[in-house]
């Protein structure tokens, strides 16, 4: 077919106009995800049918979750029991990296993007805090008057200090810890290791590791990631130093401070004499899973969000090749009790200006009390804010998977700072301490980075 | 032939609302671009710049005016110099691959030798594939414990020679620059095309007047080049501004600061896990970053063009 040059112009002339407005409509605020505005009147008297489903929403509704956590299968599982009880309401959910949820969910919320429920990282809460609901308003109609007597003590509390605020805007479906220590209780097993208690001990198994399994990684650690050293270092360092991170990034204790100086010292210690290995500062996220997972590693060092990997069910998911796997605390540190840092976290908020504040209730509650949680818990990925839960360890088939499990729950109760949260100038401290392993003067770059943290770059 | 003036008076409103019809219909037609440059470019330059005078996180609430503050900080600041150094020597490194190895090769494959066409392929691909997926590959490759390459040596007895690629300052910074070697596909392709422009009269006449290979090469072919070369330093340099995802997969900037470029030390400020959050100076290295580009551009640009003249 040939056009004439008068519709061939015509065709031009639309297709530009298209691309204008096209261009400027993105520039826009995005539509409501639902085109239904339909807050019910009172949802906190519905209660599902003897189906299980919940139809008290008349209209179809969409809710908009963003969030960086639990992975996409887990999300899955969570949103289609959802979905399956509350036939009405659709839930359209974004998951992105965790560098990328902090990035976008800031804009999208400041860009007027109708997001319903979001997921809530320690590092931006105070970013996005104009945005969040007052949970105890929604939790109130959604749960009941003593709504707060469902989450575990001090919660409540650490969400008000987390957002600077005097309500509760957030709200943890559990807590985490990092870092611990995971182990391949097999090669422990065929080398007559034993759990170790302190530091010594530990660095005595790595010894025997490497003469008896050359090829073998002894701790395999996220080295390459710079800000995991000031996260590791500051975590550990708490046993002998409790509140030394916060301390560090309230501006309280200067980083070139002999406090900080000692905790260096100490991180390169760890380097210098192979407990963690140098080999190791070019291993990333996937790199450490490749290795451990495939059996090429004795220990991981890692968060507690790893405790699936003491379930026989989810290695066989997730492809581990290892029968069985422990983990343990990180060990005394110099007479020290072995704690490491732990917070509460994987924290979920409601956007004040739903449209959908009702149906993105149920989802909270869902997630946060219910059998969203139970999801989350079932694949050990938390460990639960919910009061009174009953973790099932049934799935733990062996003793290490057991004795691991207890070790973390104990660790997350006791943790040696309740406040794992790094500000900016903290992660990227994790430069000078990755420069330190290296063999840079500690005093100077110490220096420098107190010289550059004034300078108010951060 | 005279013309009747009434036939004149009719013709001319015509012609003249053809032509005004005309060039709407022309401003119709570039308004697309036009709008495309103010938003994304026009508008995001003034972004840069007015939000270099704020201490604002990404979220941009309560952005605090702070005047020349983050200009004051960013020229007292040695990483930013340091990353801007490098970036510098990468260009460097880029370039001289590209002008040496990526010219001999070009002129090599330019003989009737068999198989030319597959080499070129060869060299040519690299640069097809996404900058993101090279480095993926090569930081898998050099990795020191499970890389490919460090496997290589110990199974063949060469343990020595295993190094730590990616996780030594030195040598990280080592392995950042020789992966530049993969971007002499895009010289080459330059270089063959201007080649085959050459009159082959020009070497006929060389060879009857005793030109061995090394005059062929540097005396005429190598000048008459000077618009690729002057193409190729211009791309490498201004690519190596962009070379982020090769130092950002295969080191992110580390191990230290050893390999940071501004590409990565600008995103340690604006994003990722690591993200410091403080917008209004990622928005300042930016601005200083764009000058630099556009110095440097501008000075072979003219250099070239005087060079071209002589």
């Amino acid at each position: 077919m040939k056009l004439s040059p008068k519709a061939l112009r015509l065709v031009c002339l639309l297709l530009g106009v298209m691309m204008i407005v096209g261009m400027f409509a993105g520039c826009g605020k995005s539509n409501d995800v639902s085109s239904n505005d339909t807050s019910s009147d009172d949802t906190a008297a519905s209660k599902p049918d003897d189906s299980g489903k919940d139809k008290s929403t008349a209209e179809p509704v969409t809710l908009k979750y963003m969030t960086w956590y639990p992975p996409q299968n887990i999300m899955n599982e969570i949103i289609e029991k959802f979905e399956n009880k509350y036939p009405n309401i659709d839930v359209k959910v974004e998951i992105n990296e965790p560098g990328a949820h902090c990035q976008k969910l800031p804009i999208a919320l400041a860009s007027g993007e109708k997001i319903d429920v979001m997921g809530v990282m320690v590092d931006i809460a105070k970013q996005v805090k104009p945005y969040l609901a007052n949970v105890d308003e929604v939790m109130t109609k959604s749960v009941g008057d003593d709504w707060e007597s469902s989450f575990k003590d001090g919660v409540l509390d650490w969400s008000k200090k987390i957002c600077e605020s005097d309500d509760v805007l957030i709200l943890p479906t559990g807590s985490l810890a990092s870092p611990v220590v995971y182990y391949n209780a097999t090669i422990f097993e065929e080398l007559g290791l034993e759990v170790p208690k302190t530091v010594d001990e530990l660095k005595n198994i790595i010894q025997t590791i490497k003469q008896k399994k050359p090829d073998m990684m002894p701790l395999a650690f996220r080295g390459k990631l710079y800000w995991l050293h000031s996260y590791s270092a500051f975590g550990l360092w708490g046993q002998k130093k409790p509140q030394l991170l916060t301390k560090v990034n309230n501006g309280d204790i200067k980083y070139n401070s002999p406090e900080v100086k000692e905790m260096a010292q100490w991180w390169l210690k760890l380097f210098e004499e192979d407990i963690i290995s140098k080999d190791t500062l070019d291993v990333d996220n996937t790199k450490v899973n490749e290795i451990f997972y495939g059996g090429d590693a004795a220990m991981l060092l890692h968060g507690s969000w790893m405790a699936g990997l003491l379930s026989k069910d989810w290695r066989e998911k997730n492809g581990v090749e290892i029968d069985r796997i422990g983990a343990f605390m990180f060990p005394s540190i110099e007479g020290s009790e072995p704690t490491t840092a732990a917070i509460y976290d994987v924290s979920l908020g409601l956007n004040k200006n739903s449209k959908n504040l009702d149906e993105a209730a149920k989802l909270f509650k869902f997630i946060l009390l219910e059998e969203g949680l139970d999801v989350l818990v079932n694949n050990f990925l938390v460990f639960p804010s919910k009061k009174g839960y009953e973790v099932d360890t049934s799935n733990f088939v062996d003793e290490p998977g057991k004795n691991g499990f207890d070790a973390l729950s104990e660790g997350i109760a006791n943790p040696n700072n309740p406040e794992r949260y790094l500000s900016g100038a903290t992660k990227e401290f994790g430069r000078v301490l990755q420069a330190v392993t290296l063999g840079e003067d500690i005093q100077k770059v110490l220096d420098e980075f107190q010289k550059e943290f004034e300078s108010g770059k951060y | 032939m005279r013309v009747p003036t009434n036939s004149i008076k009719v013709e001319l409103p015509v012609k003249q609302n053809k032509k005004s019809q005309s060039n709407i219909l022309g401003y119709v037609f570039v308004l697309p671009a036009v709008a495309f440059v103010a938003v994304f470019i026009v508008y995001g330059i003034f972004f840069l710049v007015k939000t270099s005078f704020y201490k604002v996180d990404i979220s941009f609430l309560n952005p605090e005016f702070i005047g020349l503050d983050n200009f004051k900080i960013a020229l007292a600041d040695k990483k930013f110099y340091r990353s801007l150094f490098n970036n510098v020597v990468l260009a460097a490194v880029t370039i001289f691959f590209c002008v040496t190895l990526g010219f001999l090769f070009s002129v090599f494959l330019c003989f009737k030798l068999k198989g030319t066409k597959i080499y070129r392929t060869l060299f040519f691909v690299p640069t097809l594939l996404p900058n993101a997926l090279i480095a993926a590959v090569f930081a898998g490759m050099l990795q020191y414990s499970h890389g490919t390459l460090n496997r290589m040596l110990r199974a063949i007895g060469l343990d020595f020679l295993a190094q730590r690629w990616l996780a030594d300052p030195g040598w990280a910074y080592f392995s950042v620059m020789i992966i530049s070697f993969y971007f002499i596909g895009m010289a080459m392709m330059y270089y063959t095309a201007d080649l085959s422009t050459i009159s082959p009269s020009i070497f006929e006449s060389a060879i009857i007047d005793g030109a061995n290979m090394r005059d062929m090469l540097l005396r005429i072919i190598f000048p008459l080049l000077i618009n690729s070369h002057k193409t190729v330093t211009l791309t490498m340099m201004l690519t190596s501004f962009r070379a982020f995802e090769r130092v950002f997969i295969l080191t992110g900037g580390g191990p230290g600061y050893s390999t940071q470029i501004t590409g990565t030390y600008i995103y340690s400020f604006f994003a990722g896990e690591s993200a410091i959050g403080n917008i209004g100076f990622v928005s300042t290295i930016s601005i200083f970053v764009l000058i630099v580009a556009f110095i440097i551009g501008s000075i072979q640009l003219r250099a070239y063009s005087r060079a071209s003249s002589q």
